[in-house]
């Protein structure tokens, strides 16, 4: 077996789909951004459990690196990842990012025979981040707060929460270890909200 | 069982390709079953009644050590999105470059430098693209011709396969469900999987899949050349119905076959001298006032050289970004070291015509390819127009046919990488480079600044666009007529 010797952002976007796909039921892919590869599309399933496209993105359109739902917590999740968090905090990237969440989530608000049902659920915007050393809680917590400012100058129905996601390579050999980090101080409702989310990835949950 | 690593662009590659090949083993009876290592490594298990194989993927080049040294090489020529490495032999036993942008434009060409890498390396390589895409305009394109071009020319000339493959259809632009191409391409992927599996010679089995996958590339070239092109040379052998079977004969070793394809001249293009004058590309004009290209067209005038599409064209630019950008050249160009004799060079955004929505065109000739009769033919021309190059290009003791590629980039850098790089790649192979006569390369770049070749401490760039210039030309001319030979880092 090789050794991975960096968390790259395809990396860390990778480990944690299958985690997703392995150990967090509820959840599923809708939309991934490899580097490379055929997956332009948001993809659903219908009523009688047909997949089908929900939306396309148009080539110069910018996307999101991932789209998560849950229908049992009427939630969707739109995840900007990078290879390091660092990546994630500019402020280009940052309103770049923002934008791309908050343009996405009017596009789901409108319905088709795939998405029927999932135009009301939740839009919470997602940070995901590879690792070789742990990220400290303030240098997380500066970054999910920026975020949650941007956030909260738009009013796109995006939850004012925003959920963090490190993967962090451990010493052992391909070992890399998956949690959540959050900003507690939203409204109680959505922190209520977010919290029944963060449980079920099934990861640990850090306060930043 | 059999063990063998699969290296990939992405993980989803590496997974989506596994996939297919579970799915054409299922349909014959066997198993594919998958497993983490590590909770995210994919390993995929095919069984059949046969074989057994255990495909581990590794996603993202970038992400590991100790990557198989011949990987590494390959990665340099140009990244493939998959490539099957067997730590048992140290080989690889396949590449895939395989995508989903819309053929128009570059987008077809500018993986190129990667069939080449391939075959420079002895990987059997396909390619997998879409023969239909949709225009931003809404109109439904075709492919380009020469990845195909170059494909057959190489499987020819270096007895490996190389195969363009498509997907879509006119119905179902952009669809990768649509047409041949994704299960022929997985078809052939997996009967090199069992010859590794079972350590039969890498093409045993093979012949009757890549005659079909030849045939269809053939049949494409027919029926899409007069679209870019003013002529194929050697068309007549299009209607040989051995050809695909020449072709995938001479892809895994025939010698034989080779040459019966040799004899029918097919796209081996000809010397200006062995044209009708009357079939005769005639000279077009040029856009800009570019001295070079319109001392080309004289030639062609003159019968020295021939060019074979007139309709070629770069996007327009911003003006804001042309200025930007010549500014750079510019900077670029005065730090050079000193010449001998000196260049002067300088070009301003009033030396670009405006389009009619502001932009302005960057287009210098309507061609991006010429092609000489003779070295010094093209070497006369270059001197014409820059004095200060007499007496440099005669470095050559042949006076082999000569094929001139012109790129209009202008921003800096933009040279060495997409998609330019790869375009490069296919021109000089289909145009003549690797052929029993071969055509010595020119590639021209009149908005680019020479000390671009080297940093500031005059350290030749490693990228891979040095890397195929090096392999495929003999002369890189700049703006101002500086001139550089990369095989001997000669400053001309």
């Amino acid at each position: 077996m090789r050794r991975v010797v960096r968390v790259t952002e395809e990396v860390a976007r990778w480990v944690f789909e299958v985690h997703i796909t392995r150990h967090a039921p509820g959840w599923y892919i809708a939309f991934t951004n490899p580097t490379a590869g055929p997956w332009k599309r948001i993809m659903a399933t219908n009523s009688d459990g047909v997949v089908g496209e929900v939306h396309r993105f148009a080539r110069e359109e910018t996307r999101p690196d991932l789209v998560l739902v849950n229908d049992k917590l009427s939630a969707i999740l739109i995840v900007e990842a990078k290879g390091k968090i660092i990546g994630l905090l500019s402020s280009t990237q940052r309103l770049k990012s923002v934008a791309v969440v908050q343009d996405l989530a009017v596009i789901l608000r409108r319905t088709n025979e795939f998405w029927a049902g999932r135009q009301d659920f939740q839009v919470v915007c997602g940070l995901l981040w590879g690792a070789e050393d742990e990220t400290s809680t303030l240098e997380a917590a500066q970054t999910i707060s920026a975020y949650e400012n941007s956030l909260a100058k738009g009013k796109h129905g995006v939850l004012k929460k925003v959920i963090g996601v490190e993967c962090l390579r451990l010493p052992q050999e391909n070992e890399i270890a998956c949690r959540i980090l959050h900003l507690p101080g939203a409204s109680q409702e959505d922190e209520q909200f977010a919290a029944k989310l963060m449980r079920s990835f099934k990861l640990p949950i850090t306060k930043c | 069982m059999k063990r063998l690593e699969l290296w990939a662009d992405s993980f989803h590659e590496g997974q989506w390709a596994c996939d297919q090949l579970g799915t054409l083993v299922k349909e014959q009876g066997g198993r594919h079953t998958t497993a983490y290592e590590f909770g995210f490594i994919p390993v995929h298990t095919f069984h059949t009644s046969e074989w057994s194989c255990e495909v581990t993927v590794y996603g993202d080049y970038n992400a590991w050590d100790s990557k198989p040294a011949i990987i590494e090489e390959l990665l340099a020529w140009g990244k493939p999105d998959l490539s099957m490495f067997d730590p048992e032999s140290g080989k690889i036993v396949f590449a895939v470059e395989e995508t989903a942008a819309t053929p128009t434009g570059n987008q077809a060409t500018q993986r190129c430098e990667r069939q080449y890498g391939a075959m420079k390396l002895g990987v059997p390589f396909w390619y997998l693209l879409a023969e239909y895409g949709l225009h931003k305009d809404g109109g439904v394109r075709r492919d380009s011709i020469f990845p195909t071009i170059m494909a057959l020319k190489l499987s020819q000339d270096r007895g490996l396969p190389s195969l363009v493959l498509h997907y879509s259809d006119l119905a179902s632009p952009e669809d990768y469900a649509a047409g041949s191409g994704l299960r022929m391409l997985f078809g052939s992927l997996l009967i090199a999987i069992r010859n590794a599996a079972v350590g039969s010679p890498p093409f045993t089995g093979m012949v009757n899949t890549l005659t079909d996958q030849y045939h269809n590339m053939l049949t494409f070239l027919a029926s899409q050349w007069t679209n870019q092109l003013d002529f194929l040379p050697g068309v007549e052998a299009l209607k040989d119905p051995k050809l695909p079977l020449r072709y995938a004969e001479a892809a895994t070793g025939s010698t034989h076959a080779k040459n019966h394809i040799w004899a029918a001249d097919f796209l081996r293009w000809p010397l200006t001298s062995q044209i009708a004058t009357s079939a005769r590309p005639k000279p077009v004009p040029v856009v800009t006032d570019d001295e070079l290209s319109q001392q080309m067209e004289l030639d062609i005038d003159a019968g020295l050289a021939y060019g074979l599409s007139s309709r070629k064209g770069s996007k327009p630019q911003p003006p804001q970004n042309v200025d930007s950008w010549l500014e750079l050249q510019f900077d670029a160009f005065i730090r050079s070291v000193p010449l001998v004799p000196p260049a002067n060079w300088r070009l301003r955004v009033d030396n670009f015509q405006s389009s009619p929505t502001g932009l302005l065109h960057v287009t210098r000739s309507q061609r991006i390819s010429y092609l000489y009769d003779r070295w010094s033919d093209f070497v006369h021309a270059a001197e014409i127009v820059y004095p200060r190059l007499v007496g440099k290009l005669q470095f050559v003791e042949d006076d082999l046919p000569t094929f001139v590629y012109i790129s209009n980039s202008l921003k800096p850098g933009r040279i060495f990488g997409d998609p330019f790089t790869g375009q490069l790649a296919a021109y000089a192979v289909a145009f003549g480079k690797l052929d029993v006569l071969p055509r010595r390369v020119v590639a021209y770049f009149p908005h680019q600044a020479h000390p671009q070749v080297s940093d500031r401490n005059t350290n030749r760039r490693d990228n891979k666009g040095m890397t195929i210039m090096t392999e495929l030309t003999d002369l890189l001319l700049f703006g101002g007529g500086v001139g550089y030979r990369l095989q001997t880092g000669d400053l001309l």
